[in-house]
């Protein structure tokens, strides 16, 4: 390292234009190798989709482990809360009367109602930390992300039930019938949340709100539960149960049977991502080990050869 | 049983005395009255007659007197006149269909009348016409007889007797407090009047032992109208507390219970629109937080309760007023602070939170108005919507799975005419 002598003047004159070459640290074939890796990379995330059962079925990875809890934790609370709520809110029939009766009184009710509601608060909480996680730190939309195609998939299922289209619409990852399952929850989450800490902390809540706002929290609490109870009995139930019984939400995985027939999108761009990875893994084959991704990729694909 | 024992006993050592008792009571309730007493002996009502006229041979006497064992003294006599015009005068009722433990003279060995106080012809004092006719009663005090004497309502009223032995005055007396009021303390004796003629003597009677919240009734909206314009519609003490069975406003269901007694009249529409006021508040209470709760509270019928507030606690309860009068405690004005009664640190904005017993409208409550309208169009649209799109979905695929069912037959029928040939043409479909 040089340093300069106090003596000798410090130059001023420096020009971008001169000084830096335009392409300096810019190299197409740097770019290349970085855009490869990253469809390696994606590639990989989906081809992991696709693993081997020990009956050498293939299965697809439809939720991971923390999703099948988040989704256990959502059904039991949300139970709890629609009964322990609605009581509450018809509690002049006779059938809430015998339920408060049973469960030990309205304050236990409460209470239940309360401590249940901690749990959901909690896992809706860790939710948006995902969603956030997805978002920022791995900078993607996500596949629940509603796109223009949903819209043309619904009308076309429409339009094809009523039988004036030929073909179903293929979906994605998530259909557009459980992307609405979605969209209906965190609607009825966000709005099941605040309005019952209104409704819970009210002193609290009229220091900054209007007075207002309880009766409205509470009118607002009480439609959107027979709302949401409504629609997790029809659409959510038609979809999972009558129309299929679809469990995997609570194993995970899913045949190759159903994936080709719910998410036929998916499934090819699982085996499209398979095909991709194998082309980079012949080409290592043939001594090409210029990119350590590309050694990687090589592994990757010979585990799942072994595995298959 | 112990007690009822010793009840029994008691009973049975005073039931002769019970005779003096009556007619101590008779002058109790009747006060000393003014009639002419010409001739003491013989001053007994009209109408007198059998039985009545013996025991009116002493009673009607005004100077007639019996003296405690404390020394003090009282009137035996009885104005039978205010008797007949008493509600078992007219019905028949003679000294002994109540005293029916009288039956002999003296009654009681306790007595000590003096022949020759009077009688001058066995040696007495010749001057004693008109000497004050004293005995010894067998009690301490006026109080210990009038306890005592009660208790022979209930040879008749069993079932209000038997009643009133709940009350929270009987838990009174029994827990040592004398003056703990009994039957003839409200109704008289020989007065008795049909009970609520006039409606405000109940008030009055109540008052006359529960002084402070008397007062505090006669100012309150209720009682301002019973007592100044005799209004029929008000309730008085015993509407709200009970009559025989008044249990205490710190009974646990008494609070809960309480929205059913003011909203029995409140909700009363032919009563509210003389006065032009709405019937709607009891159902919109009900349809709040509170009312829910109370309510709830009420028809579980486990004895469960909480703090949950009831019509007196935001209204007032002896003090009750019109919600527009300054001094309510619902006045604009004066919301926060009976809000606070429970919601200790209720701000400003708090009593907002209540709408006032109003139904939610558009000008009122445009927010509250704006989400019940939305949901009643958004519900039905969403879940039609949903209904909709399942029904189509649903109706597709059993068409589908009828028509792949068809095909199969279809085929299967195909296949078996190859194999079969023409042999058993007959046996073939249509």
């Amino acid at each position: 390292m040089t340093f300069l002598k106090e003596t000798e003047p410090i130059p001023t004159n420096i020009s971008p234009e001169t000084d830096v070459a335009p392409n300096e640290g810019i190299s197409i074939e740097r770019i290349k190798q970085q855009a490869l890796l990253r469809r390696i990379r994606k590639a990989r995330e989906l081809a992991a989709r696709m693993q081997i059962a020990p009956d050498g079925t293939r299965v697809f990875i439809r939720f991971s482990p923390v999703q099948r809890r988040e989704h256990q934790i959502m059904l039991t609370t949300f139970i709890i809360l629609a009964v322990t709520g609605l009581i509450q809110r018809f509690s002049q029939s006779t059938i809430s009367l015998i339920l408060i009766s049973t469960l030990g009184g309205a304050d236990t009710v409460r209470t239940i109602h309360h401590l249940t509601a901690i749990a959901f608060i909690l896992v809706s909480v860790y939710h948006v930390w995902e969603i956030l996680v997805l978002w920022v730190v791995k900078r993607e939309r996500g596949s629940m992300w509603p796109r223009w195609q949903d819209a043309k998939d619904l009308f076309q299922m429409v339009k094809f039930n009523m039988g004036l289209a030929s073909t179903r619409p293929e979906f994605d990852r998530f259909s557009v019938e459980e992307k609405l399952e979605y969209l209906a929850l965190v609607w009825g989450t966000v709005l099941m949340i605040i309005t019952g800490l209104i409704m819970w902390f009210p002193i609290t809540a009229t220091s900054i709100l209007p007075g207002d706002a309880i009766p409205v929290s509470r009118a607002l609490h009480g439609w959107e539960a027979i709302l949401a109870t409504l629609a997790i009995l029809t659409w959510h139930m038609y979809h999972v149960v009558i129309k299929e019984k679809n469990r995997s939400i609570f194993t995970g995985i899913m045949t190759e049977q159903e994936m080709k027939h719910n998410h036929p999108l998916e499934y090819r761009r699982i085996l499209a991502a398979h095909k991709f990875l194998q082309k980079i893994a012949a080409e290592q084959n043939n001594g090409d080990k210029s990119t350590p991704a590309a050694e990687d990729t090589y592994e990757m694909v010979q585990a799942i050869k072994k595995a298959g | 049983m112990s007690n009822l024992y010793l009840r029994y006993q008691v009973m049975k050592k005073v039931a002769i005395l019970k005779i003096l008792l009556v007619v101590s009571l008779f002058w109790v309730a009747g006060g000393l009255s003014s009639a002419s007493a010409d001739s003491p002996f013989l001053q007994t009502g009209d109408s007198a007659t059998g039985q009545d006229a013996d025991c009116l041979m002493c009673h009607g006497d005004h100077d007639f007197k019996g003296s405690f064992k404390n020394g003090e003294m009282i009137s035996l006599y009885v104005d039978n006149g205010q008797f007949e015009q008493s509600v078992h005068g007219p019905a028949g009722l003679e000294c002994l269909a109540c005293h029916t433990d009288i039956n002999r003279y003296p009654h009681h060995e306790e007595e000590q009348v003096t022949c020759t106080e009077c009688h001058e012809e066995k040696g007495g004092n010749e001057n004693a016409v008109d000497t004050t006719i004293r005995v010894q009663l067998p009690y301490t005090d006026r109080r210990e007889m009038a306890l005592a004497i009660n208790e022979s309502c209930r040879s008749c009223h069993e079932e209000e007797f038997l009643i009133a032995a709940d009350s929270a005055h009987a838990r009174a007396l029994k827990g040592g407090n004398r003056d703990a009021p009994v039957c003839i303390d409200c109704h008289g004796s020989h007065n008795i009047t049909p009970p609520g003629e006039p409606r405000a003597k109940i008030s009055h009677i109540c008052g006359s032992c529960h002084k402070a919240v008397y007062t505090t009734y006669r100012s309150s909206v209720h009682g301002a109208a019973l007592d100044e314009e005799s209004n029929p519609d008000v309730p008085t003490c015993t509407d709200c507390h009970g009559v025989h069975d008044v249990r205490g406003p710190r009974n646990p269901t008494f609070r809960d219970e309480s929205i059913n007694t003011c909203g029995g009249c409140h909700s009363n529409k032919e009563m509210m629109s003389k006065y032009n006021i709405s019937t709607n508040v009891f159902q919109t209470y009900l349809n709040d937080f509170h009312g829910r709760t109370v309510e709830l509270f009420i028809r579980q019928g486990t004895g469960e309760t909480g703090n949950e507030a009831v019509c007196f606690d935001c209204h007032g309860i002896h003090n009750i007023r019109k919600p527009d009068d300054p001094r309510s405690t619902v006045y604009p004005t004066n919301l926060q602070r009976t809000c606070q009664k429970c919601h200790t640190d209720a701000n400003i904005r708090f009593p907002k939170a209540w709408l006032g017993h109003y139904e939610p409208t558009l000008k009122d409550n445009p927010v509250l108005y704006a989400v019940n309208t939305a949901y009643l169009i958004l519900i039905p649209v969403v879940i039609g919507g949903f209904l909709f799109y399942i029904g189509l979905d649903a109706y597709r695929r059993w068409r589908d799975k009828q028509q792949l069912l068809h095909q199969a037959v279809v085929q299967a029928e195909k296949e078996l005419d190859a194999e079969l040939k023409d042999d058993y043409d007959i046996l073939k479909r249509d």
